[in-house]
């Protein structure tokens, strides 16, 4: 119940293709999203992570932003000074920390100095900068250069260090006790922009982003992209695979087995033998070669699974039931009022015997879904889609549990145990409803 | 006198068993050369314990078997070799009641619906059309009002009230022939004689000829003229049933007739005079006639050939040596 | 000794399912003479086999009420618990032949085996004794010896109801029920079963409860009848005044609805059908499809009423209004 609503709802709320774009991180959508960051709701367990923090100079008025352009007499110069301050109480370093600028002019970038005020009032210079471009960015925490900077700065004051300290550990750390395991200074930070704007109209704007280590109900991945977006997604895909999967399979070695007993002869014989072919030929490593040979489509896939399944063992033990039916009275007369074998097939037996097949058929629903999962898992998938098994594989290739991101293990892994739980206890309580009725027949 | 509906000559349907890859193929041998004729609009009574060939034979006369051989003929056409697709007119004209009023409707098809079938199947009229025949057929099987019983589904109905159904079914076609294989016998005692009252009215009404396959001797002169009295695979003996009741002249006649007791207290008093032993099996009857073993007339010199025709003084025969031998049977009446 | 064998008062037997108590077996109250043979008939859902099932206390899983006296030979056995009614009456003073019996033979077991079996559970008597006992009793019910070696798919559907009834007969009871012995049997068959009945009958001292639908049939062991509705006993009389003269209208009518070989008469048949046994017609139970129908019959129950020389029925056109 829970899963279907939830795929319902995730239809609704993201269509198709917007997924699909969203996942592959078309444009810049995640590039706001801290990488690899845990899901928020670990704050409550005592943790003190840091959420992401975001200021915009464009915002000028609000809490912390200050953004004053002042002309320089007798000139084409601007001055414009952007101050951007934000409360740093958490308990951990920020993983990133970048600046975006968004300039408008007409032959000279704008050059802005940038400067990093902490709590305790220490102010250092950051970076010398012209604009490269109407849009550019400023990795600060990646910025080699500054880093070297940084690093020589602290030797300076210090004395030499055992370790090369990361950009925002200096910038944020309490430099008299500064370690490998310090914690950050609490406080008012600034980050204070000084530029000067040249040509007609000029403008410049900053966005800063000191990027949390936590984000979401679901966290993130390498890529940024927001786990929950892909766990949500994950879940009509299985869902759609896995139904459409079993309820096809089921639905034609029905079919097959019904004709199979009903005609008899040779008919039966020569669908049994091909069953029995079928049912020795290897389905997981026919498919992974398969998958591994040709990128395939999930819908394709799909189709794949199908025919290597469809004379399979329904078609054996169907036919048993068949073969039963066919004895009814009910048939004998049909035939007497001039009802068609084709008819007698498909509305007198099929109908018959399709309740007791509908419980199987929704418990089988969990293996079509972990089989997708294991190709995913292995990389034989399709590599577009956010299925859970996809998720899983990615974090494998990135070494997820090596580097403590376990929920990005676990939080597909969970929803593959839910979906598994949901349908097996749908198949037995079908199964309960519909065979007393059976005793009856 | 009416023409035959029906002509069935030298009839046989053998079952072949086959033991093994090598060993000769066995028959059962269901229907064992049977010959008789059913007029328009008659009712007659084919009485056999399970085991005798009689429901064979109803289904052989309705082409659910194909005949070993012999011939079938339908209103003057041979039907016995067509092939399914060539049989579609018979199947409107020839109609089947079975045993079972449980298993003779498919469950999941409302009592509406089963109705429409046979007529979906054969394109009669339209949807208004056929509502409206199935409507009126529901009226005439007494299963009023209409709309407590056509939307039900079978498990909602009782036995009698399905076989009013199957009744329904198997006349909404306007057939001239009807087989009904032990229609009651899985009814209660009480209805069974609703069901056969109503079956007697319609059979009356519409003209339709009956074959009535049953093991109850006794209901059988309720409902038609003439009775056949078949025996592992042949008919033994046949004739207006009055007739046959007062006077036997079959031994086989004359140990049914013993057997069966009317409700009299005196009963308990007595022992019936009746064979021993059971109905031979049909993969190998006995040879000649097929009762010899069992039989208080036997005679050794000829009873192990087949027996002759021997004509009852107005219409039937039966199949045996006494007359030939100038005897007959001891029958009185008597239990003993 | 006491000349009744069998004492039924105020047998109650109800079970429990899910849309409700079914009154299975309702008030039942009848005696039956030693060596005599009662004929329970009715339509299918009277409850006659549950009555049946209710004497050998043999109860279903979901019983709710169990009450009343079952007195054999003059000894109340419902005040035995469950482990000293199977030592002492169960296929010992009384046993049962059941519905569709041939199927319940044991296809890996011989049948002379199985014959004995019942003596050789109950463990009083020597192992080959019990074999030499088996062989007698299988003779007493017409099979050939060479049968005692063989297995019940060899025997024909005669033989092995015979073989049942000799299950049943092995220990010597003093009762036995058959509940619908011949109802799968062809007809020259079913008569010679009677006359093996009938022999017993003369020979030994077991009175027979024999339940069936077929009245006719009832009537080549019968001394007396009783007829079951709904779970009541409608009427119970000698075999002479119910065949001839039945009182209760439900009984005339099922007498009118037997066909007679023998005889020309108009056969009639019984408009609606049983009700059911959970929530029975108010008043007498019979009363929605009773020709006779009077005002009291929808309102009252009546009691039984006793007509004399042993012919009790249900009715209000038999009783006095109160």
């Amino acid at each position: 119940m829970l899963l279907v609503g939830l795929s319902a709802y995730t239809v609704i709320t993201i269509p198709y293709e917007q997924a699909v774009s969203l996942w592959r991180g078309e444009g810049r959508i995640y590039i706001e999203n801290p990488r690899n960051a845990q899901p928020e709701w670990v704050n409550y367990f005592g943790n003190n992570l840091p959420k992401t923090i975001t200021l915009d100079s464009r915002n000028a008025g609000t809490p912390g932003v200050t953004k004053l352009i002042t002309p320089v007499t007798g000139t084409n110069i601007k001055l414009v000074r952007i101050i951007l301050s934000f409360q740093y109480n958490y308990d951990s370093f920020p993983s990133e920390l970048n600046i975006f600028f968004e300039s408008r002019y007409n032959e000279s970038a704008p050059l802005q100095k940038i400067f990093w005020v902490k709590p305790d009032g220490t102010e250092i210079k950051l970076i010398d900068y012209i604009v490269k471009g109407k849009i550019d960015q400023q990795y600060l925490s990646a910025n080699q250069d500054i880093n070297i900077n940084l690093n020589n700065y602290i030797k300076s004051l210090y004395g030499p260090q055992n370790t090369t300290y990361q950009t925002q550990t200096i910038l944020f750390a309490n430099e008299d006790a500064l370690s490998k395991n310090s914690e950050p200074l609490k406080g008012t930070y600034k980050l204070v922009i000084e530029g000067t704007l040249f040509g007609e109209n000029p403008d410049t704007d900053t966005r800063m982003v000191v990027y949390g280590k936590v984000h979401g109900i679901a966290g993130t991945d390498h890529l940024r992209r927001d786990l929950i977006v892909g766990i949500l997604w994950g879940t009509p895909v299985a869902l759609a695979f896995g139904i459409t999967a079993s309820l096809t399979i089921s639905l034609l070695q029905l079919i097959l087995a019904t004709i199979s007993g009903y005609y008899g002869g040779r008919v039966d014989g020569f669908i049994q033998r091909i069953t029995e072919i079928y049912m020795i030929l290897p389905f997981l490593p026919i498919l992974v070669m398969i998958a591994a040979f040709y990128k395939l489509d999930i819908w394709i896939l799909l189709l794949v699974i199908i025919i290597l399944s469809v004379f399979g063992p329904g078609v054996k033990s169907n036919r048993a039931l068949v073969m039963q039916i066919k004895e009814y009275p009910y048939i004998e007369a049909a035939r007497a009022y001039g009802a068609s074998n084709a008819r007698i097939v498909f509305l007198y037996i099929i109908p018959k015997i399709l309740p007791p097949i509908v419980p199987n058929l929704i418990a089988a629903v969990p293996s079509y879904v972990f089989l997708e999962a294991a190709l995913a898992f292995l990389g034989l998938g399709d590599p577009q889609l956010p299925t859970w098994g996809k998720i899983i594989n990615d974090s494998f290739t990135e070494g997820a549990l090596y580097k403590g991101y376990y929920y990005w293990v676990l939080e597909p892994a969970l929803m593959l145990v839910l979906t598994a739980f949901a349908f097996s206890f749908l198949g037995f309580a079908l199964d309960k409803i519909i065979n007393p009725k059976l005793k009856e027949v | 006198m009416s023409e035959p509906i029906l002509q069935i000559t030298n009839l046989k349907k053998y079952f072949e068993i086959s033991e093994g890859l090598f060993s000769e193929p066995k028959y059962v041998k269901a229907v064992d050369d049977v010959s008789f004729d059913l007029d328009k609009g008659e009712a007659i009574s084919l009485v056999g314990e399970s085991g005798s060939g009689k429901t064979t034979l109803g289904m052989t006369i309705l082409r659910l078997h194909d005949a070993t051989d012999g011939k079938i003929i339908f209103d003057g056409r041979d039907i016995t070799n067509l092939n399914s697709n060539e049989l579609m007119w018979y199947r409107k004209k020839a109609a089947l009641v079975q045993q079972d009023p449980f298993g003779a409707l498919p469950s999941f098809m409302s009592i509406r619906r089963v109705l429409e079938e046979p007529l979906i199947i054969h394109k009669l009229g339209d949807k208004e059309e056929r509502i409206e025949k199935v409507n009126k057929s529901l009226e005439e099987v007494r299963l009023t009002p209409i709309e407590d019983f056509a939307p039900k589904y079978p498990h909602m109905l009782s036995g009698g009230q399905l076989q009013r159904v199957a009744i329904a079914r198997a006349l909404i076609l306007d057939p001239e022939l009807v087989i009904a294989d032990e229609p009651v016998s899985m009814l209660d005692a009480s209805v069974r004689i609703e069901i056969l009252t109503l079956m007697r009215e319609l059979q009356e009404k519409k003209r339709i000829s009956f074959l009535y396959i049953t093991h109850n001797l006794a209901l059988t002169k309720y409902f038609s003229e003439r009775l056949f009295i078949m025996y592992a695979g042949k008919v033994v003996e046949a004739g207006n049933i009055k007739e046959v009741i007062e006077e036997p002249l079959h031994p086989y006649t004359e140990a049914l007739m013993k057997a069966i007791p009317d409700p009299d207290p005196d009963n308990r008093h007595k022992i019936r005079k009746i064979p021993k032993g059971e109905p031979p099996s049909l993969l190998s009857p006995p040879e000649g006639c097929r009762f010899h073993p069992r039989c208080q007339y036997y005679m050794p010199e000829v009873c192990k050939q087949e027996p002759p025709v021997h004509h009852r003084k107005k219409e039937g025969f039966a199949l045996c040596w006494l007359y030939e031998k100038g005897r007959s049977l001891n029958y009185n009446n008597e239990l003993n | 000794m006491p000349d009744n064998i069998l004492e039924i008062n105020d047998l109650d037997m109800y079970y429990s399912t899910k849309k409700g108590v079914v009154r299975a077996v309702d008030d039942i109250n009848f005696t039956l003479p030693r060596g005599n043979t009662l004929a329970l008939v009715g339509e299918s859902g009277c409850g006659k086999s549950s009555l049946a099932k209710a004497i050998i206390r043999l109860l279903p899983r979901n019983i709710d009420t169990y009450k009343g006296e079952v007195i054999i030979d003059g000894k109340d056995t419902m005040r035995l618990n469950e482990r000293e009614y199977r030592e002492n009456v169960r296929w010992k003073q009384i046993s049962m032949v059941f519905q569709g019996a041939l199927n319940s033979l044991n296809p890996v077991l011989k049948v002379g085996f199985q014959v004995a079996e019942p003596l050789i559970i109950h463990g009083d008597i020597a192992r080959e004794k019990c074999v030499l006992k088996a062989a007698n009793m299988i003779k007493m019910v017409g099979i050939p010896d060479n049968f005692i070696d063989r297995y019940p798919f060899e025997l024909s559907g005669g033989m092995k109801q015979r073989t049942v009834l000799a299950m049943a007969l092995i220990n010597n009871p003093k009762i036995v029920i058959l509940d619908e012995p011949t109802s799968a049997l062809d007809v020259i068959t079913q008569a010679n079963i009677m006359n093996l009945l009938k022999d017993l009958k003369k020979e030994t001292d077991i009175s027979f409860i024999y339940i069936t639908h077929d009245i006719a049939v009832s009537s080549e062991l019968a001394d007396s009848v009783g007829v079951m509705y709904a779970g009541e006993i409608a009427e119970i009389a000698s075999a002479e005044e119910f065949y001839k003269e039945p009182a209760h209208p439900y009984s005339q009518l099922l007498m009118s609805s037997v066909p007679t070989l023998r005889t020309d008469k108009e056969l009639k048949f019984i408009k609606g059908s049983p009700p059911s046994l959970i929530d029975p017609p108010k008043g007498c139970r019979f009363h929605p499809r009773c020709p006779y129908v009077l005002n009291i019959c929808k309102e009252k129950s009546p009691k039984q009423t006793d007509l004399g020389h042993n012919h009790y029925v249900r009715c209000w056109l038999h009783t006095e209004t109160e």
